[in-house]
């Protein structure tokens, strides 16, 4: 007899072998928790859109902060002092604001369009790191704007097309013609300021506001002074900055967590039933492999951490592919179906990835606590005699 | 006579069901080391049941059943730890894990520092050499069964417990098998439950049984 060297053998009994060479009739398990786990990125990662468009939205207040009189139409001269003493004051520039209305995924969002001089709306575009990607600015004397592109093609809008106060296109007489279309972070529409007739009907029915701009490193500051402004005793100014933004977000998204949630529990909970259901169908062919180990002398114990570890791969592995799935088909959902509309989304979130962890814990954590008991309960001589017979 | 390595005292074993059956009744059985006992007996009389007691995976109703002179221990990691490092389990069908190779399915019992050349040296005496690296699928039913009595053989056991391991194949398979147990296992004490005369002629000595009940024990 011959010897040959003696190696250390691997551990034929570690579940990736068993993983690997059974892929195949793995294949019910891995799909099913790969195509829930992409479902459910799939459905979370759009509510990303609300958050993002409201962030881009967001964006233009790092670079001014408006503010309006609390409950008038117009600053007085003691409000318009008060302004003036704003210690981190670079300049305001008095506006009049509209709003754009434009669809998100379910519902509406507004962005601003800010009624000024042409020449304040032209220093604001470069001050917001904004781009006029197409047409012109609006010239003085004249019924124009230019808006956002995320806006105009959430709105099917074009340059050259004649829009009304609230920027619809149906509404009676059109009173703004679109002369340029901007691209950037933020989302704005910027306009002519006291043209026309109409338009100065419009002007007047607006509120007053003022758009304040604070020296650099004196944001912060500047909001912190207009927000603490009084006069006899009560808030002088509503102030719309950074924090006034983020405040009104998260009070209108406020419930999208529990509804994504809400989902996934019900998702991952009815993957799991099916998982462990075909984890047990597996477990019944499997039960001649398993009565062999356990007459041979390998200790449950350690057939246990077998099957612990094979879920916990199957899972994981299975999680790998549905998130590769989910994200892939929102790089293709937020650039071909998302983008042409204005819509924003992040196809690369971390929340769904989160949530959607979910899915593989819970059907490993079930299934491994099944096929214990299983394990457990299994006679392995009643199996070995089953098939004597 | 050398040192006994399996001892049964009155050992009883009765399954309660429906009906209860009694499939092993007062068996008292020596069994020296390295001898060669075959369990002879017609269908239904026991003999694979007298192989569980013998292998722990029963327990005796009654009686005991002892190896080298001690109670199989109660404790199932124990009695496991046990059956794994000194004994060897061949059935009538092979029970190989379909998706590990001849070779993998060696290894499933092997000791953890068990070398490979232990399996090539074994699969040679068996003649499944050309056949270590193939998932069971590929084998005969000979290769598959000489496969399982590969499994059963590489921790070199003290003993062997083989129940109808002929039972599916052809002649010229069945009688490879028993040559590679008696030649593999030399030194090693083998059990063997068997209906075919041939293969219960190859023995040192031949028990009978007949309802659960030891009836005959004779040499050769």
């Amino acid at each position: 007899m011959t010897r040959t060297a003696i190696q250390r053998h691997p551990d034929p009994l570690r579940a990736g072998v068993y993983l690997r060479r059974r892929f195949r009739q793995l294949a019910p398990q891995w799909l099913a928790m790969g195509l829930v786990t992409a479902l459910l990125i799939m459905v979370v990662t759009p509510m990303n859109s609300f958050r993002e468009t409201i962030r881009a939205n967001q964006y233009l207040m790092n670079a001014f902060t408006v503010v309006t009189p609390y409950g008038e139409p117009a600053f007085d001269s003691t409000l318009t002092a008060l302004l003036e003493r704003n210690p981190s004051l670079e300049r305001q520039v008095p506006v009049k604001v509209a709003w754009v209305r434009y669809p998100m995924l379910i519902g509406e969002t507004f962005c601003p369009l800010i009624l000024t001089d042409p020449a304040e709306g032209e220093a604001l575009v470069t001050r917001l790191g904004l781009a006029l990607i197409e047409g012109r600015f609006p010239h003085k004397g004249r019924r124009e704007i230019v808006l956002h592109e995320d806006v105009a093609h959430a709105k099917r809008l074009a340059v050259g097309d004649r829009v009304g106060p609230v920027v619809e296109r149906t509404e009676v007489g059109g009173m703004f013609e679109i002369v340029g279309l901007l691209r950037g972070p933020g989302r704005i529409a910027i306009g002519t300021i006291g043209t026309g007739l109409g338009s100065r009907f419009l002007d007047a029915r607006l509120p007053a506001y003022v758009l304040v701009y604070a020296r650099p490193g004196g944001k912060a500051a500047s909001d912190a002074y207009l927000r603490g402004l009084r006069t006899a005793d009560t808030l002088a100014l509503q102030v719309v900055d950074a924090e006034y933004v983020r405040a009104r977000t998260e009070e209108a998204l406020k419930n999208l967590p529990v509804l994504a949630a809400f989902l996934t529990l019900v998702t991952s909970g009815a993957v799991a039933v099916v998982v462990v259901l075909l984890n047990l169908m597996a477990f019944q062919a499997r039960a001649d492999e398993f009565a062999v180990l356990l007459a041979v002398g390998q200790p449950r114990s350690r057939l246990a951490r077998k099957i612990a570890a094979e879920c916990g791969l199957l899972a994981g592995v299975a999680w790998i592919l549905g998130v590769s799935v989910g994200i892939g088909a929102m790089m293709l959902y937020a650039r071909y179906a998302l983008g042409p509309r204005g819509i924003v989304m992040q196809p690369l979130d971390p929340r769904p990835l989160a949530l959607s962890l979910s899915v593989p814990v819970i059907a490993a954590v079930t299934s491994v606590a099944v096929l214990w008991r299983r394990l457990r309960g299994l006679d392995p001589v009643a199996v070995i005699e089953r098939r004597f017979i | 006579m050398s040192e006994a390595i399996l001892r049964t005292e009155d050992a009883w074993l009765t399954y309660e069901g429906v009906r209860r059956v009694t499939a092993v009744r007062a068996v008292n059985l020596t069994v020296a080391a390295g001898e060669f006992v075959s369990v002879a007996g017609p269908s239904g009389s026991g003999k694979s049941s007298l192989l569980f007691l013998l292998a722990g995976l029963r327990r005796a109703t009654r009686g005991r059943v002892l190896f080298r002179g001690v109670d199989w221990p109660q404790s199932g990691k124990e009695a496991a730890e046990l059956r794994r490092v000194n004994l060897g389990l061949v059935f009538s069908n092979p029970f190989l894990l379909p998706y590990l190779t001849v070779r993998e399915n060696a290894l499933v019992q092997a000791e953890p520092g068990t070398g490979e050349g232990r399996v090539v040296d074994l699969a040679g005496l068996l003649d499944i050499g050309d056949v270590l690296d193939e998932l069971p699928a590929r084998l005969s039913s000979g290769q598959a069964q000489r496969a399982s009595v590969l499994r059963a053989m590489v921790n070199r056991p003290a003993l062997i417990l083989a129940d109808e391991p002929t039972a599916h194949l052809d002649h010229e398979s069945g009688f490879r098998v028993i040559r590679a147990l008696r030649g593999g296992a030399t030194g090693c004490t083998l059990v063997l439950a068997s209906h075919d005369p041939e293969v219960l002629a190859m023995a040192d000595r031949t028990v009978r049984l007949q309802d659960g009940a030891l009836v005959s024990d004779a040499d050769g």
